[in-house]
């Protein structure tokens, strides 16, 4: 084969979908999932250090939890999702995971949204995550317009790991409260999707 | 089911779709959710709102080593395991393809025998399988926990690697196999595998069979976990 072979298949492979990268990368094609990484691993990066709080932490959960899909692509099912959503929980399980380990149980959880600063002038951004960065600054300032204690649940649940019980413990209020208050954040934020946030 | 039955599962579909369920609620829930066309519509139209909170975290930039660091080791990983028949991919590295790319890509006759064999033998543990290119592999029959009747599991081991194959396994919706290897008290974490309606699945471990004295599975999250968070479904010694 050529050696500008390789390259030019790159570029084939650059301008597939998430979703048609999979299966390649369930068949060990490395240039498959390096695509996928590049797409997804700043993300991937920035949720799990949102979770454990430490750079060196954040490293090791998204090295594992690439490698976890590296070496069971087979376990991404079309039919639920987008790849970048399926990627994020299986990192979010990671660093729960960690999180849960290192302390005993969980965790205590920063409850500011923007809590970690962002680093504009280091990250040379595509297109395409430019535009993520944006979407996230919306979603950010959506999100700062549901009651507190609404937020407070949902994020002690997703970003602490903590359950309904945990949470009600923590806070010092009624279980049914805890549920009450996740099902009007989550009906909330579901109304700002629709209505284009 | 009544209507405050119901209601109580949707009550709990919020946290649910949080992961902030107990393990044994969120069994339930998924249990439920599989019979009820109202709840998977919901849980559909909610799941849009857990997709937003990873997007509200600020984004960083990933370390340039944590790139190179997974690179090294997924080139390697395939290397060891042979590289797939992908157009992507140089002749030449094709037929570098090795045991276990092979074992991996087309199921081979001396594999059905082997198979038979085992079905015949019962508890023969060990026997050695001749590959026909002049390597040597080991199949041994694993233990299956009683929960799982019916279940059957082999590993098939060439050197350090080797491949662990199941049939009769319930296939589980939100949940995965991981693969361990153990050695002494020592479990670290080997890989991950779905089984298909069947029952039926496999996974391929390319390297650590030499440094562990059993290989086993048991059933963890989506994702997989770092420890073992239940007993071992599959147990296979070494």
């Amino acid at each position: 084969m050529p050696e500008q072979g390789p390259n030019v298949e790159i570029g084939d492979l650059q301008r597939l979908a998430d979703e048609d990268l999979m299966p390649l990368v369930e068949r060990k094609d490395p240039a498959a999932f390096e695509i996928v990484y590049d797409r997804h691993g700043g993300a991937a990066y920035s949720l799990a250090y949102r979770i454990v709080g430490s750079s060196v932490v954040a490293e090791e959960v998204t090295q594992e939890a690439f490698l976890s899909v590296w070496r069971s692509g087979a376990r991404f099912d079309r039919a639920r999702g987008s790849v970048r959503t399926w990627l994020l929980g299986v990192v979010r399980n990671r660093a729960i995971d960690v999180l849960r380990r290192e302390s005993g149980r969980a965790p205590t959880v920063s409850l500011e949204l923007d809590s970690v600063p962002e680093q504009e002038s280091r990250f040379e951004a595509t297109d395409a995550e430019a535009l993520r960065r944006e979407a996230g600054r919306e979603v950010r300032g959506a999100l700062t317009e549901l009651p507190e204690d609404q937020l407070k649940v949902v994020q002690l649940a997703y970003f602490g790991g903590l359950s309904h019980s945990e949470i009600a413990e923590v806070l010092g209020m009624p279980l049914g409260t805890v549920k009450g208050r996740m099902r009007l954040a989550m009906e909330k934020m579901r109304s700002m999707l629709a209505e284009g946030v | 089911m009544s209507s405050q039955d119901h209601s109580r599962y949707e009550d709990d579909l919020a946290a649910y779709l949080l992961d902030a369920l107990a393990e044994d609620e969120a069994r339930e829930m998924e249990r439920h959710i599989d019979g009820c066309p109202r709840c998977q519509e919901r849980a559909r139209w909610l799941q849009a709102s857990v997709e937003m909170l990873p997007t509200a975290v600020e984004q960083l930039e990933p370390p340039p080593e944590l790139r190179e660091r997974l690179m090294q080791t997924v080139r390697a990983e395939a290397a060891a395991a042979g590289a797939p028949d992908l157009p992507a991919v140089p002749a030449r590295t094709r037929d570098r393809r090795g045991w276990l790319g092979r074992l991996l890509a087309v199921p081979r006759p001396a594999l059905a025998l082997s198979a038979m064999l085992l079905a015949i033998g019962g508890g023969l543990v060990g026997y050695t399988l001749g590959t026909g290119d002049g390597t040597d592999s080991t199949t041994v029959q694993a233990q299956v926990d009683p929960s799982v009747s019916g279940a059957r599991a082999t590993l098939e081991r060439d050197g350090d690697q080797g491949i662990l194959r199941v049939s009769g396994l319930p296939q589980h919706r939100n949940r995965i196999y991981e693969v361990w290897l153990a050695r002494g008290e020592e479990v670290r974490p080997a890989g991950l595998f779905q089984v298909d309606r069947g029952g039926a699945g496999a996974a391929a471990i390319p390297h650590g069979l030499d440094d562990a004295d059993q290989v086993m599975v048991t059933l963890e999250r989506v994702g997989g976990s770092l420890r073992p968070t239940s007993d071992p479904l599959v147990t296979a010694k070494i």
